[in-house]
C-alpha cells in the first residue's frame, strides 16, 4: 500500500544532548510503517516528543503495540491506559506517585525493567507540572575515565521505600512495613546495554553502593544524580494539551516539578515492557 | 527586714506521661528556693510549661542559671539566642531550622548532649500553626512491650545531621551534603542508661541507620520506635501564646517544631542548660 501522499515526518532536536521532536500525522505513527526508525530515535535521543499529536487512548494503545509488547504493572489493567493524577478518585494509589517529584527511573525493583513510557496529556494545571528527562547514557558518556573506572562493576541496592521517604520522611511503623513488602533489588550503577552501550542507573530507590561505607555511598550517588541531571544532560516538558511524549526507561531519568494536587492534572500512560534485564 | 517566706512549688500535671505546668510567680521562679524541685520535675515529666511567665531576656538567663550552667550559643555569649525562620534576623540558621520540623534531640554530635532548653515566644505564629511538639522518651521505653526492650538492648545508632537534611532536601547537590558531612557523626546507644538508672531511646531525624542490621529491619526499628515514642499518649504539643515559656529535658525527650509559614514573623528565644551527663550504654 503506498502511503499517503499528506504523510507528515519531520524530526528535530531539541536539544542537543537530549530529546527529540517529531512532527507526524497520527496515520504514519499507527501504521507502524516508522517503527523501527521511532524506536532507534528513542534510543539515541532518549526522548522523543509529539506536541499535539491530540491522540485518543485507543489511539495511543494502538500506536504503543505498533512499537513493542504493551506491558502493564500489577494493579495496572491490562491492554488499558493508566492514570497519573493525585485524584484519589481517579487514581486510588496516587500518594505511592508522589515519588515522582524525584529523578527515578520506572522499574529498579524488577530484574527486566520497562523499556518504555508513553505519555499523553488529558488535564494540565496552570502552572508546574512540567515532566524533566535526562539522559544517562550521555551523562555516563561525559564522565571522566577515572570516574568510570570508580564505578566500574559497583552494585546498587535499590528500595522502594527509600523513594517514600523522599516526600513522607516520618512513617507510621504499619506504613514503613507495607513500602517494605515490595522488598529491595541489588542492580548495576552501570548497565552495560546489548548494544554496547552504557548508562547509569540511579535515582530515588538507590539506597547504597554494595560494600561502601555509608556515606562515602551517598557521596557517590547524589554526586553521580548531581552529574546526571546538569543542565545538558536534562529536557525539561512543559506541556501542551495533546502533547505525547516517550522515553526510552533504559536510558534515562524523569520525574514531574511541583503542582497544585488539586489542579485535577491528568496523565494517560501506556508502557512497553522490558526487552533487557539490568546487565 | 522581713523574713522571706519559703516558696513552694504550685504544679499541675498535664498529661499522666508527659508534661508539667508551673504557676509560681516570676518573683519566685527567680528566688531559686525551688529549683531542685524544678530539676527533678523536668526529669521525671520531660517539659514543664510557664504559662504567660513574660521573662525578659535577662530573666530568663538569670532563671536558667538558677538550674545549672549556662550554656552560651554562637555570638550571643551569656544572652538569649532568637530563633526565627526569617532570613533577615538570622541568615545562617534559617536552613538548618528547618530540619526542626522533624522529631529530633539536640548534640547527638556531642559526648555530652545538652541537658535542656528554655524556649520562650516573643511573637507566635497564628493559632494551629508553630506548636513545639515534646515527646517524652523515658516514658516511651517504660511502656514497650519486654520484647523488644529485650530486643533493642544493646543496640547502637549511627546518628548524623546529613541524615536529617534528607528528610527536607532529598535531592541536594554534592556541595551541600558534604558540608553536612563535614558536621560529622556520633555512634549513640539507643537506650540511654542514665546515672539515676532511668533508661530514655535516643532517636530522631538524625538518626542514620542502627549498626550492625540490614537496612530493612533498621528501618524498621528506627521508624517503628519513633513512631510509638511520638503518639499521642508521650506527646505534649505546646500551642503559643507570647510570653509563654517551656522548658524540656533534651536527655529524655523528642520535640520538633510544627510547621509554620516562614514569612509570619514567628520569633522565640531560647537559653540552654549544660549537659552534665554522656549518653551512656551501661
Amino acid at each position: 500500500m503506498a502511503t499517503s501522499t499528506q504523510a507528515r515526518w519531520q524530526v528535530s532536536d531539541v536539544t542537543p544532548n537530549i530529546g527529540s521532536s517529531i512532527v507526524a500525522d497520527k496515520a504514519t505513527l499507527l501504521s507502524g510503517e516508522r517503527r523501527d526508525e521511532i524506536r532507534a530515535l528513542m534510543e539515541q535521543r532518549g526522548v522523543l516528543v509529539f506536541p499535539e499529536i491530540g491522540m485518543t487512548d485507543a489511539e495511543q494503545i494502538e500506536f504503543t503495540k505498533t512499537l513493542g509488547t504493551m506491558g502493564h504493572d500489577t494493579g495496572e489493567k491490562e491492554g488499558e491506559v493508566y492514570p497519573i493524577t493525585m485524584d484519589q478518585k481517579i487514581n486510588p494509589n496516587a500518594d505511592y506517585l508522589k515519588g515522582a517529584f524525584f529523578w527515578h527511573l520506572d522499574g529498579s525493583m524488577s530484574q527486566k525493567p520497562i523499556l518504555a513510557s508513553i505519555m499523553s496529556s488529558r488535564v494540565l494545571p496552570s502552572e508546574g507540572g512540567d515532566t524533566e528527562f535526562c539522559n544517562t547514557y550521555a551523562a555516563y558518556d561525559a564522565l571522566d575515565d577515572e570516574l568510570k573506572e570508580q564505578i566500574d562493576g559497583l552494585k546498587v541496592i535499590h528500595a522502594m521505600w527509600r523513594s517514600q521517604l523522599y516526600y513522607n520522611p516520618e512513617p507510621t511503623y504499619e506504613q514503613m512495613q507495607r513500602w517494605q513488602s515490595i522488598g529491595h533489588n541489588e542492580i548495576p550503577l552501570v548497565w552495560t546495554h546489548r548494544s554496547g552501550r552504557k548508562s547509569l542507573v540511579l535515582g530515588n530507590t538507590a539506597m547504597q553502593v554494595v560494600g561502601m561505607d555509608l556515606p562515602q555511598s551517598e557521596a557517590l550517588l547524589v554526586r553521580l544524580r548531581e552529574w546526571a541531571t546538569r543542565p545538558e544532560f536534562v529536557l525539561r516538558h512543559k506541556w501542551k494539551l495533546g502533547d505525547m511524549v516517550i522515553w526510552d526507561n533504559t536510558g534515562t531519568l524523569h520525574r514531574a516539578t511541583p503542582y497544585d494536587h488539586s489542579s485535577g492534572r491528568l496523565m494517560h500512560r501506556t508502557k512497553l515492557e522490558g526487552e533487557e534485564a539490568f546487565a | 527586714m522581713t523574713v522571706a517566706t519559703r516558696v513552694e512549688l504550685k504544679a499541675e500535671d498535664i498529661k499522666p506521661d508527659v508534661g508539667t505546668r508551673i504557676l509560681n510567680s516570676k518573683e519566685e521562679l527567680l528566688s531559686g528556693q525551688i529549683s531542685d524541685e524544678i530539676r527533678e520535675l523536668l526529669t521525671r515529666r520531660g517539659v514543664l510549661v510557664f504559662p504567660q511567665i513574660d521573662f525578659a531576656d535577662e530573666e530568663q538567663v538569670a532563671f536558667t542559671k538558677t538550674l545549672g550552667n549556662f550554656a552560651p550559643e554562637g555570638d550571643h555569649g551569656e544572652n538569649v539566642h532568637p530563633i526565627t525562620l526569617d532570613v533577615k534576623t538570622n541568615p545562617s540558621s534559617a536552613e538548618y531550622l528547618k530540619g526542626s520540623l522533624y522529631w529530633h534531640l539536640d548534640g547527638v554530635r556531642n559526648t555530652v548532649p545538652i541537658l535542656a532548653s528554655l524556649l520562650s515566644c516573643r511573637v507566635p505564629s497564628p493559632k494551629g500553626t508553630g506548636n513545639t511538639g515534646v515527646a517524652n522518651t523515658y516514658s516511651a521505653y517504660e511502656a514497650l512491650p519486654q520484647e523488644t526492650k529485650d530486643e533493642i538492648e544493646g543496640m547502637t545508632v549511627i546518628h548524623a545531621p546529613w541524615a536529617s537534611m534528607f528528610y527536607y532536601d532529598p535531592e541536594p547537590n554534592i556541595d551541600k551534603l558534604k558540608g553536612f558531612m563535614g558536621a560529622g557523626e556520633a555512634e549513640l546507644p539507643l537506650v540511654w542508661k542514665h546515672k539515676d538508672g532511668r533508661k530514655s531511646l535516643v532517636l530522631g531525624c538524625t538518626a542514620h541507620h542502627v549498626v550492625g542490621v540490614d537496612h530493612t529491619k533498621s528501618a524498621q526499628l528506627l521508624h517503628g520506635l519513633r513512631d510509638w515514642a511520638t503518639q499521642d499518649r508521650f506527646v505534649y504539643s505546646h500551642e503559643w501564646t507570647a510570653g509563654d515559656m517551656i522548658i524540656w529535658d533534651n536527655t529524655g525527650t523528642l520535640h520538633r517544631a510544627e510547621e509554620y509559614d516562614p514569612t509570619c514573623g514567628r520569633l522565640m528565644v531560647r537559653t540552654k542548660l549544660e549537659g552534665e551527663e554522656a549518653f551512656a550504654f551501661e
